[in-house]
């Protein structure tokens, strides 16, 4: 046990030490779908969690980095079904879910690297992990899909504390058309802690 | 530091892969209660003007006689069908069809009372159709609603199927009939109430899910084809 607690302080050394040069960040994520989403479920979505971690370039105010995110999607809807071309109708309260996952490369460039607000622009690229579920009855439609996306971003963060910095980020969020499943878009408000 | 980061970046894309999460849901048993309904053509819908109903009893489909209705409640459900098939889809019933005058549909009222799943849909008891003998046992095999691989088609415990066979097609399907004493049923149009097991004898609510589904019926009549 002793063995642990000493290899986990000097991990958290060897963190702190670098801190300089690498970032690590825990966002809370909120979502607006937009778009064909929108058009599935049209909530506003205050689930969502973020784990990133980035690495700062010393001569230029450039980072690169890798995040995996974690958005829930939810609405209850009472509308009716009605599809011609299958030829059918359907009345009763569906429960539409999805739940995304974005798995990202970064790159982000930042306007005042050392001053206490820091406003930076970035974009990401990678995949979108996306579990479609509509409960209807007691049967469930269920489309899991591996999009590509990607995911530009504004943002700033904050110099509040010795310790950790605050991030305000507004991401758009794009994952391309895959396979038969259409496209999927959404505006994720993080709000975050840089460590 | 590192390692405990990545983990917690697995952790977070195995719970999302994985797991996933459903917030909300069903919180009462109404809640899960469907009307679902499906037709061939628009065209079609738009032609049936007369109807055949079975009046003697609904087809139960299942083993024993558990958790199905009473005769008393099959015929109050029979009687408000009848009166719904000519009050909100404007049809006329024909109570004696002959090769002269023949209707347009055979309409037949069943209850599921096990677990349909596949392919097969075989009630042990059709009470069979005027002038055609033989229409007493059906095995639905033309209609596509049937067709495998759609577990969510399934029938599930106290559902209510009312099946609208298109006559017309029917006879011409089976002249001659593939297989003595078996007949391809053709169905125009049909509905299913499905909800969990405690509401599936519930008289009132029969009666309100097949408002739903006449309600289905003149809206897909009012559709176009794609």
């Amino acid at each position: 046990m002793r063995k642990y607690i000493v290899t986990l302080l000097l991990s958290l050394m060897g963190f702190y030490a670098s801190a300089q040069e690498s970032d690590f960040i825990l966002s809370y994520q909120m979502s607006l779908p937009l778009g064909n989403t929108s058009d599935y479920i049209g909530a506003f979505s205050g689930r969502g969690v973020g784990l990133e971690w980035k690495r700062h370039l010393l001569t230029t105010p450039v980072s690169y980095g890798f995040s995996v995110n974690w958005n829930i999607l939810y609405e209850k809807v009472d509308e009716r079904y009605h599809n011609p071309s299958e030829g059918i109708v359907a009345d009763g309260r569906q429960y539409r879910y999805m739940n995304i996952v974005p798995i990202l490369l970064h790159a982000n460039y930042y306007f005042n690297k050392d001053g206490i607000i820091n406003p930076y622009v970035g974009v990401g690229v990678g995949t979108y992990f996306i579990n479609q579920r509509t409960s209807f009855g007691q049967w469930a439609f269920i489309d899991k899909n591996w999009h590509f996306g990607v995911a530009p971003e504004v943002g700033v963060v904050a110099d509040v504390s010795s310790s950790f910095n605050m991030l305000f980020t507004i991401r758009y969020n794009q994952a391309f058309k895959a396979g038969n499943a259409s496209d999927h878009s959404y505006l994720g408000f993080n709000v975050g802690f840089v460590f | 530091m590192k390692t405990l980061f990545l983990k917690a970046f697995t952790l977070i894309g195995l719970i999302g892969l994985l797991q996933s999460c459903y917030p909300g849901g069903a919180e009462y048993t109404s809640d899960l209660d469907i009307a679902i309904s499906q037709y061939e053509s628009v065209e079609d819908l738009r032609s049936y003007k007369t109807y055949y109903l079975v009046t003697d009893s609904m087809s139960v489909v299942g083993i024993g006689t558990d958790n199905v209705l009473s005769e008393a409640e099959q015929q109050e459900v029979i009687n408000y069908t009848n009166q719904q098939l000519q009050s909100v889809l404007g049809l006329t019933q024909v109570t004696n069809p002959t090769s002269e005058n023949d209707a347009d549909l055979f309409i037949q009222l069943s209850q599921i009372a096990v677990q349909q799943q596949g392919v097969v849909w075989q009630p042990p008891f059709w009470p069979g159709y005027p002038g055609w003998p033989g229409w007493g046992y059906p095995g639905y095999p033309g209609y596509p609603w049937y067709g495998g691989g759609y577990s969510y088609y399934s029938y599930s415990n106290g559902t209510i199927l009312i099946d609208f066979v298109d006559v017309s097609k029917t006879v011409e399907e089976n002249n001659p009939p593939e297989e003595e004493n078996r007949y391809v049923l053709i169905l125009g149009w049909e509905g299913a109430l499905n909800g969990v097991l405690s509401r599936a004898n519930n008289v009132s609510l029969i009666k309100s899910g097949i408002d739903v589904l006449f309600d289905q019926y003149n809206t897909a009549k009012a559709g176009t084809d794609n």
